[in-house]
């Protein structure tokens, strides 16, 4: 929004999703409407970079969709108690970052138990996962702690704030702070000592 | 490295996973997992549709498309609303219009049923079921109704006996002998000098006694009197009128109808004989008799 908008245009709600919790509160559009409303409208602006986000945590594309699905039906389950379109978001990375850490968790468990297999062919949809892979930074990065590697990827991917970060990991302001310090001084070590 | 690059580092690795390109049919999963699922018994009703398609032949396979189609749009016309355009509230209250189709479905079922079976009743009514030639299960129906039993024995005695609308037909109904007046009876709201034959069948009506005729007694002692009647209209030359002539006829066939004696409920041991000569066996319709005294006649 522009200081050069009029005052009563600035006063409406310019969000598509906002205009829509607007007519809820009026009581003319049913709620469920909304909801489907805004998960489309969501789906539109956010569905990529949130994909891409849990590729980077879960280094897979195809669970890395799945995990975002999943947040998007929480999402218009969880419809009424959200307000706006910011909040409907944070809600959304809030439950793509737990839903990977979830996925890694079982991954991990699976890994433990399971007879390991034949690596499959690498496709052309994986290309990108498999640059990304390549990359010594990457490399680095899949080394650090879980938490420490959440908040490196918020923070210099989705160029989130401290408190975003920090609302969307469930921790604190300070936490963010540390986490962010130490995967810096982590990822430094390794790349050096990778060098 | 300094911060400043670590970072810019950093943030380039970690954008090369801007190459990564989800599918493009992630909204419709995402609407599809929004959808209510199917209820079960749809579930099962579609599997036994499948294994019943895939066992019936092409009669039944084609029968069960169209019975199927005919669901289809019945579900569609009186199913639940969509759920995605309302809350809580709206789907429950979504089921109305499909309780009340099933409901008013119900109800013109039972009615129709109610009125088909009350329309059989008043056209078959249950005594009209026998068929038994004396009547045996018309007891019910003592002003000769529509039935065929009725209505033949009827024909026999009423029509040529115009008295005899009332006559219980197969009731074996004899006139009670009265021995001191043996046409005592035959008074019985008749003009006595107009049709004096046609008491005895209103006599019937009047005081059925149902006896066991063994005897042909009672044909005794009402034989005269119509025998009187024929003679007193022939002889007297009075001018009587064809229809005068006529009804002493009919009265001559109505006492002889009459005074038989059932064959079925009232089995008479032997075969009567009137005064006119006709053999009166049990097993011979008044009709058959009527008119064959009437050709002797």
């Amino acid at each position: 929004m522009t200081a050069s908008e009029p005052p009563d245009v600035a006063a409406r709600p310019i969000h598509v999703t906002e205009t829509l919790v607007a007519d809820v509160a009026l009581g003319s559009v049913p709620a469920d409407s909304v909801a489907d409303e805004a998960v489309t409208e969501l789906y539109a602006t956010h569905y990529r970079s949130l994909v891409r986000l849990a590729a980077l945590l879960v280094r897979d594309t195809g669970i890395a969709e799945e995990v975002v699905q999943d947040s998007f039906v929480a999402m218009h389950g969880a419809w009424r108690r959200l307000r706006d379109s910011e909040k409907a978001l944070s809600y959304l990375r809030q439950s793509v970052v737990n839903r990977s850490r979830s996925v890694l968790r079982h991954r991990t468990v699976v890994e433990r138990n399971a007879p390991k297999t034949a690596p499959d062919e690498p496709s052309a949809e994986h290309g990108a996962i498999a640059l990304l892979e390549r990359s010594a930074v990457i490399a680095a990065l899949r080394t650090l702690p879980p938490r420490q590697r959440e908040a490196l990827v918020l923070r210099f991917y989705a160029d989130m704030s401290e408190a975003q970060i920090a609302d969307a990991m469930c921790i604190s302001k300070g936490a963010v702070k540390s986490h962010t310090a130490r995967a810096m001084q982590a990822l430094r070590t390794v790349l050096e000592r990778d060098a | 490295m300094s911060t400043v690059n670590e970072r810019d580092v950093l943030r380039r690795a970690l954008h090369l996973a801007d190459g990564i390109q989800p599918r493009a049919d992630g909204l419709q999963l995402i609407q599809a997992r929004l959808s209510p699922p199917r209820p079960v018994a749809v579930a099962w009703a579609e599997a036994a549709w499948t294994d019943a398609r895939m066992r019936g032949p092409a009669e039944l396979r084609r029968f069960l498309e169209w019975l199927l189609s005919v669901a289809r749009l019945a579900w569609d016309r009186f199913g639940p609303q969509s759920v995605a355009s309302g809350g809580r509230t709206s789907r429950t209250l979504s089921w109305l219009r499909p309780a009340a189709a099933l409901g008013v479905t119900v109800f013109i079922v039972a009615a129709g049923a109610y009125v088909a079976f009350s329309a059989q009743q008043a056209i078959f009514p249950a005594g009209s079921n026998s068929t038994h030639p004396t009547g045996g299960g018309g007891g019910g129906n003592t002003h000769g109704g529509a039935s065929g039993t009725n209505t033949r024995s009827q024909s026999s005695v009423g029509s040529v006996g115009s008295a005899g609308s009332k006559t219980k037909p197969g009731s074996c109904v004899t006139p009670k002998p009265s021995r001191g007046a043996p046409s005592a009876s035959t008074s019985s709201g008749q003009t006595p000098g107009t049709s004096p034959a046609a008491s005895p069948s209103g006599s019937s009506s009047a005081s059925p006694t149902p006896t066991v005729s063994d005897s042909p007694s009672p044909g005794a002692s009402t034989t005269p009197t119509a025998g009187v009647a024929n003679a007193a209209m022939a002889p007297t030359g009075a001018g009587p009128t064809e229809a005068v002539a006529s009804l002493a006829k009919s009265a001559v066939l109505t006492r002889i109808s009459v005074v038989r004696p059932s064959p079925t409920p009232c089995a008479t041991k032997k075969p009567a004989r009137n005064q006119l000569g006709a053999t009166l066996h049990p097993s011979a319709h008044p009709a058959v008799i009527g008119f064959g005294k009437l050709n002797g006649s």
